[in-house]
C-alpha cells in the first residue's frame, strides 16, 4: 500500500488532500460553528474534488478495459458515472449555500445527481458481479438462497430503518418517490455487492481479488454515508460539515482510489511479461 | 492428440470470451504466451510449439488476472466448439 502511494502520483494527490480535508473537518467540527461560510465552504471542496476527480479517473481507466465493448470497462464506466452523479449534486448543493445563501432544499435539482448515483452504481456492481464469477458460484443452491436473502434482509431493514411509519402527503409525489427510493436503492446495491463479496470470495482470485473487494467496501461506505444522512436528516441533526459529510468524502475517496488502481493495473498489465 | 488447427480454434474462442470481460488486454495478455501470435480482430493465430502447452500457458496467463474465474470463463468458452473438436484431443485443464 505504502509503495503503491509512493509510486503513483494520482493516489499520492488522493491521499495528500485526504489527510488535508481531514484535518480541515476536525478543525472546523472543533469550532462549533454549524450552517456557516466555513461548513457550506468545506461542503462546496470536498463535495465536488474528489468526486469529480474520481469520475475522470475512471472513465479514463474504463477506456484502457475496453470501455463499452468489455464488462469491466462497462462496470468502471457506470461507477465513473456513479460518481459524477454525486458531483453534479454536490456543486448543485454548494450553489445553494454558497451562492444562494439557503440550506439545502429537498427535493431539489441536487436530487438528479444524489439519485441518479443509484442506479449507476447498482449497474456497475452487477457487471462487477458478472465479472467476479458470480454466475458460476449461483449454479449452487445455497448460493442462490443467498441472491435472495441478501437483498430481501436489507431492504427490510431499510423499510424498518427509514420508513416505519411513513406518513404520505400525496400533494408531494416526488418527495414520496425519493424518500422510498433512497433507502430502498441504495439497500439495494450495497446488497449486490454484499453478495458479490460472498459468492466471488471461494472462485475470484489473481490480481484482481484485492481490487474488487477495495471497490465493494467503497460501496459499503457509500451505503453507510447515504443511511446516516437519511437517520440525521430525518431527525434534523444534519448541517454542512458533520460526520455526515465526512462519510460522503471517504466513500468518494475509497471509490477514487479504487478507480485509481484499475488503471495502474491496466497499464502494469501491458507493461508486465 | 490436440492439432495445431484445433488449437487455433481454442485459442480464438478464449481470447474471444476474455476480449469480452477485460477488452483489449486479452489479446495483449495472449500475445505475451510464449508461441503464440495473434491478431487483434483475432483473424488469425499463430501457434509454434507444443499447442497444449501453449493453451495452458493462455489459460494461465488470464488466471494471473481473476483467478479460478478465469479458467471457469475459459472452460465455458470452448463449450461452443466442443462439436468441432473430438472430446479426447481437448486438454484435460479445460474440460
Amino acid at each position: 500500500m505504502v509503495a503503491t502511494i509512493k509510486n503513483n502520483k494520482l493516489t499520492s494527490l488522493v491521499i495528500g488532500f485526504f489527510v488535508l480535508v481531514t484535518v480541515w473537518w476536525i478543525a472546523l467540527n472543533l469550532s462549533g460553528e454549524q450552517g456557516g461560510f466555513d461548513n457550506y465552504l468545506f461542503g462546496a471542496v470536498y463535495g465536488t474534488t474528489v468526486s469529480l476527480f474520481g469520475g475522470i479517473v475512471g472513465l479514463v481507466a474504463a477506456k484502457q478495459w475496453g470501455g463499452w465493448k468489455s464488462l469491466m470497462g462497462r462496470a468502471i464506466m457506470f461507477l465513473s458515472f456513479g460518481l459524477l452523479a454525486e458531483f453534479f449534486g454536490q456543486t448543485v448543493n454548494s450553489c445553494y449555500n454558497l451562492i444562494l445563501g439557503v440550506e439545502i432544499l429537498y427535493p431539489s435539482l441536487g436530487d438528479v445527481g444524489f439519485f441518479g448515483n443509484i442506479p449507476f452504481y447498482l449497474i456497475g456492481i452487477i457487471l462487477l458481479a458478472m465479472a467476479s464469477g458470480v454466475k458460476i458460484s449461483l449454479k449452487s443452491f445455497y448460493s442462490q438462497i443467498q441472491a435472495v436473502i441478501f437483498p430481501v434482509t436489507l431492504l427490510f431493514f431499510s423499510y424498518m430503518l427509514f420508513l416505519r411509519g411513513y406518513e404520505f402527503d400525496w400533494s408531494k409525489p416526488l418527495t414520496i418517490f425519493l424518500d422510498f427510493g433512497y433507502p430502498l436503492g441504495q439497500a439495494l446495491y450495497v446488497s449486490v455487492a454484499l453478495l458479490t463479496y460472498s459468492l466471488s470470495r471461494k472462485v475470484l482470485g489473481g490480481i484482481m481479488r484485492n481490487q474488487i473487494t477495495f471497490l465493494l467496501v467503497a460501496f459499503v461506505a457509500q451505503y453507510l454515508a447515504d443511511s446516516t444522512f437519511l437517520f440525521y436528516n430525518a431527525n434534523g441533526m444534519y448541517y454542512v460539515g458533520n460526520i455526515v459529510d465526512y462519510l460522503y468524502f471517504v466513500s468518494y475517496t475509497l471509490m477514487t482510489l479504487g478507480l485509481i488502481k484499475l488503471r495502474m493495473t491496466a497499464q502494469s498489465l501491458r507493461r508486465s511479461n | 492428440m490436440l492439432t495445431t488447427a484445433n488449437a487455433q480454434s481454442l485459442v480464438k474462442v478464449i481470447v474471444e470470451q476474455q476480449r469480452m470481460i477485460i477488452g483489449p488486454l486479452a489479446v495483449e495478455q495472449a500475445n505475451k504466451v510464449d508461441g503464440l501470435t495473434i491478431t487483434v480482430d483475432l483473424n488469425e493465430v499463430t501457434i509454434s510449439g507444443d499447442p497444449k502447452k501453449i493453451l495452458m500457458d493462455l489459460v494461465d496467463q488470464y488466471r494471473r488476472l481473476f483467478g479460478q474465474v478465469s479458467v471457469e470463463a475459459c472452460k465455458e468458452s470452448i463449450k461452443k466448439t466442443l462439436h468441432q473438436i473430438p472430446r479426447q484431443d481437448i486438454p484435460d485443464f479445460l474440460v
